[in-house]
């Protein structure tokens, strides 16, 4: 199977999980019976009885009933459970997919891949010599152009115009009382559009990296190589498996040209599975060390200082910063811990103009979710928002001794993973002895190692953390030699891109689902 | 050594958790009738004294108060927990001043740790969450912990550390926590030997061993490093769902067989090595099962609450 073998080993508390049970309608059209026969019902059988046959079918009345299929598209317009990709199979998101539009000889597509920042990271780590993120892409171009794809891109740029229309956005709410939470991270929205319908209008409407990604390479760099959107077809590489639900969104999905943004997203352990044999990514390939076509067009290599999940709540910090430059940044977090830090922008008179949140992982969200939830008097009675008792309830705040404590939240970068996207369910595991390329590895020389004073749960906790750490490492060395674009530059071509491209391509919407209820989710 | 000197019959359907506050005088019941029942120790005798306002839409699964005695917390099938405080002065008037949503499906147990700052919940969602509860201050979520493969059948913190967290669980397995200040709650080891449900786990007063009771009829006390020490098969003829200390020396248990039994425990360089039957009342409940089993060693005085909706309580005598 597709899903990566390291993905299990880990401990990390990702909250995604299939829920107890699907509650999938099963919409069939009872046909006279098929000419397979039923089991022959007992005399005093219920009327409701269901048998099951001969080869396994399932009967109710001696009707055959209809197998239920679960499709990706269910599971995002269903709310009976919280998925994610990694336990639903999605045939129309796997590397034999792409393969089939790779190997087809009949009006190929043109075959276009963009990288995320964070899967290059993961996989230099896996290398023993970790090049440069800039000579990995390069020497992944290389071999992903072997197996038949045409152009190669990484998702910095796309991440960049997403940074910029959210500051338009952030910009466009009135300053006395506003929110935005950022929409970057699939599995949160998945379970904000599952459980907490109620947060949608302080969602950012502003599109993903990935998909505005999806919307240069279709409706911009399509027309520059003299293509229409549906001649091509757009691989992403991400280091998360619910980025598949996000680019499976309904509303990325062109009517018009029957295409989606991106048409398939694979994770950065699934990008080996494309190849036949394993590619060695630790050898030079020509012309490594020069800007290949893709580098020309759209800049390449962008790096936003924050965090490793896309520097969101640091480019608005920035922002303001900026504005009234003398506003003082204080920091805090209520249990020291790295995933929940809240930070504030405090002006002369000592008086906070504006309070950010880092929030990562599944319980800071359940925090999250309570204190926006108490600070603008919506809530859901679903889900961890927690509820007053009904009578008798006595008003409990949360006071941490801050004296900008009532400061309600302006901005909070939230990703459900805890460390964020650079420890994406998608990533490569520490503790493989194989690599993506099959190379044997040897954890212990390299740092990695399995500490032989602990026990087994402790030794892969351990090594796991370690190796987030070298993985955010690797993200934030700098690409020595990509420097060829200034600032100033990247600005003025990303002015020049989002003038090109319609507002519909850079924002987008959400929709609560509405929780559904069928006789197998009756309580009782 | 057990000698019954009351039962109360004061649940309309089964009762399934039973605690004393380790405090105070009270004890409290719960049951499928989604009712909370308080008894006290009142003039040298246990009377019934409240019942608390119905909070729950479904049965009320488990219950345990906080060791400072200001909290007591319930977990429901309804899928969430109920924390209850002390209403004025009054001992008897506790009102619920929380609901903690979170879990998908129904919640199996509760327990706060030595400090009474932190509460654990599991549930059938396979989950164990750990949250803060400071006085006055709205609980927040510490931790959610995705580390059973099944319904996580039982929670308990260590007597002493406040750092160490147990979860008896479907999967046949025990997991211990840890706390790791700068990060999170992680799994520190796996106790697995089991070959049915653990329903439930309850370390020693002195915190050196850990008891657990399972479906497969054994009872089992570990080390802390894990390792079996005693084993004991076919210690009940069926599921055996509850364990309870005395003291160091003596446990009791109870289950689907509907005996409650008494155990002295033999110890040999420092471990626990046997473990020998000293009591057994059959069908203490009637012949119906027995779900949980609490003691408070201030009056001495065992409790035990059976699918036949009643209460009843013991008095125990040391050898």
């Amino acid at each position: 199977m597709g899903f990566s073998g390291g993905l299990q080993i880990t401990d990390l508390n990702d909250f995604i999980t299939p829920g107890q049970e699907c509650i999938k309608p099963v919409k069939e059209s009872n046909q006279p019976a098929q000419t397979e026969t039923a089991p022959e019902p007992a005399p005093d059988a219920p009327t409701t009885q269901i048998s099951i046959g001969e080869n396994g079918e399932y009967f109710e009345q001696n009707q055959k009933l209809e197998k239920a299929e679960i499709t990706l598209n269910d599971c995002l317009a269903c709310s009976g459970c919280i998925t994610s990709a990694e336990t639903v199979l999605i045939e129309s998101q796997s590397h034999k997919e792409v393969q089939k539009y790779l190997s087809s000889t009949s009006d190929k597509k043109t075959m276009i891949a963009s990288i995320a920042p964070q899967t290059l990271a993961s996989i230099s780590a896996s290398l023993g010599s970790t090049p440069s993120n800039e000579i990995l892409l390069r020497r992944l171009r290389h071999q992903l152009k072997d197996i038949g794809f045409d152009y190669v891109f990484d998702t910095t740029f796309s991440r960049h115009l997403s940074l910029v229309e959210i500051v338009n956005e952030f910009n466009s709410l009135d300053q006395s009382n506003r929110l935005l939470l950022t929409s970057a991270c699939p599995g949160w929205i998945c379970y904000v559009e599952k459980t907490h319908g109620e947060l949608i209008p302080f969602i950012s409407t502003t599109k993903s990296p990935q998909q505005i990604m999806g919307s240069l390479v279709k409706y911009w760099f399509s027309q520059h190589i003299n293509k229409t959107p549906s001649d091509v077809y757009h691989v992403t590489i991400m280091p998360c498996y619910d980025k598949k639900l996000e680019a499976s969104r309904q509303d990325f999905y062109s009517d018009l040209y029957q295409t989606r943004d991106v048409d398939c997203v694979l994770t950065s352990g699934e990008i080996g599975l494309l190849f036949d044999t394993p590619v060695n990514l630790e050898v030079n390939v020509p012309n490594e060390n020069s800007l290949s076509f893709e580098e020309q067009v759209i800049p390449h290599h962008i790096q936003h200082p924050g965090t490793s999940s896309g520097s969101y709540l640091e480019n608005i910090l920035n922002l303001l910063r900026l504005q009234t430059p003398n506003l003082r940044l204080e920091t805090h977090s209520p249990r020291n811990l790295a995933d929940s830090v809240e930070y504030l922008l405090i002006n002369d008179e000592n008086e906070c103009v504006f309070k950010g949140a880092k929030c990562y992982g599944f319980k800071n969200i359940q925090n999250l979710v309570r204190k926006v939830g108490k600070e603008r008097g919506v809530s859901s009675g679903r889900g961890a928002a927690g509820r007053m008792a009904a009578s008798r309830g006595r008003v409990r705040t949360r006071n941490t001794g801050n004296p900008h404590d009532s400061k309600t939240l302006d901005f909070v970068e939230v990703m459900a993973c805890p460390s964020g996207c650079i420890n994406g369910g998608g990533q490569l595991k520490p503790g493989i002895s194989t690599d993506k390329e099959g190379n044997e590895r040897d954890w212990d020389s390299e740092g990695v190692a399995v500490n032989p004073s602990k026990n087994i749960e402790e030794s892969v906790r351990w090594s796991t953390k370690n190796w987030i750490g070298r993985v955010e490492d690797i993200y934030w060395r700098a690409s020595e030699d990509s420097k060829t674009l200034t600032v100033s530059q990247v600005d003025a071509k990303a002015g020049e891109m989002l003038a090109a491209l319609a507002k519909e391509h850079l924002r987008t919407e959400y929709h609560a689902v509405e929780s559904e209820t069928s006789g197998l989710a009756v309580q009782w | 050594m057990l000698s019954e000197i009351k039962r109360f019959k004061s649940h309309q359907d089964k009762v399934w958790s039973v605690a004393f506050n380790p405090a105070t005088n009270l004890l409290a019941s719960s049951s499928g009738d989604h009712q909370v029942h308080l008894y006290a120790y009142l003039n040298e005798s246990w009377t019934q004294v409240a019942s608390l306002p119905q909070e729950h839409k479904r049965t009320v699964r488990a219950l345990a108060w906080s060791p400072n005695g200001s909290y007591l917390a319930t977990a429901s099938f309804d899928a969430s927990v109920g924390i209850w405080e002390k209403e004025d002065h009054v001992h008897d008037n506790w009102s619920c001043t929380s609901v903690l949503e979170g879990h998908e499906s129904e919640c199996k147990s509760v327990a706060f740790n030595n400090s009474s700052t932190l509460l654990a919940s599991s549930s059938r969602d396979k989950s164990v969450w750990i949250w803060e509860v400071t006085s006055g201050n709205e609980p927040e979520c510490v931790s959610v912990l995705m580390e059973h493969t099944q319904d996580v059948k039982h929670v308990t913190f260590h007597p002493h550390s406040d750092e160490l967290l147990a979860s008896a669980s479907y999967d046949d397995t025990i997991n211990i926590y840890k706390d790791d200040p700068s990060d999170d709650w992680y799994v520190s080891s796996r106790f697995k030997k089991h070959s049915s449900t653990v329903w439930a786990c309850e370390w020693s007063p002195s915190g050196h061993h850990l008891v657990s009771v399972s479906d497969d009829l054994s009872i089992i006390a570990w080390n802390d490093a894990g390792v079996p020490t005693a084993i004991l098969n076919n210690a009940h003829k069926r599921s055996i769902y509850t364990i309870v200390w005395l003291d160091e020396n003596y446990i009791a248990t109870g289950g689907a067989d509907g005996t409650l039994s008494l155990w002295k425990l033999g110890y040999s360089d420092g471990v626990i090595t046997k473990l020998v039957l000293v009591e057994s009342i059959d069908k203490a409940h009637g012949g119906a099962d027995i779900n949980s089993l609490a003691y408070t060693p201030k009056t001495k005085t065992l409790a035990s609450a059976g699918d036949d909706g009643s209460v009843n309580l013991y008095d125990y005598k040391s050898e």
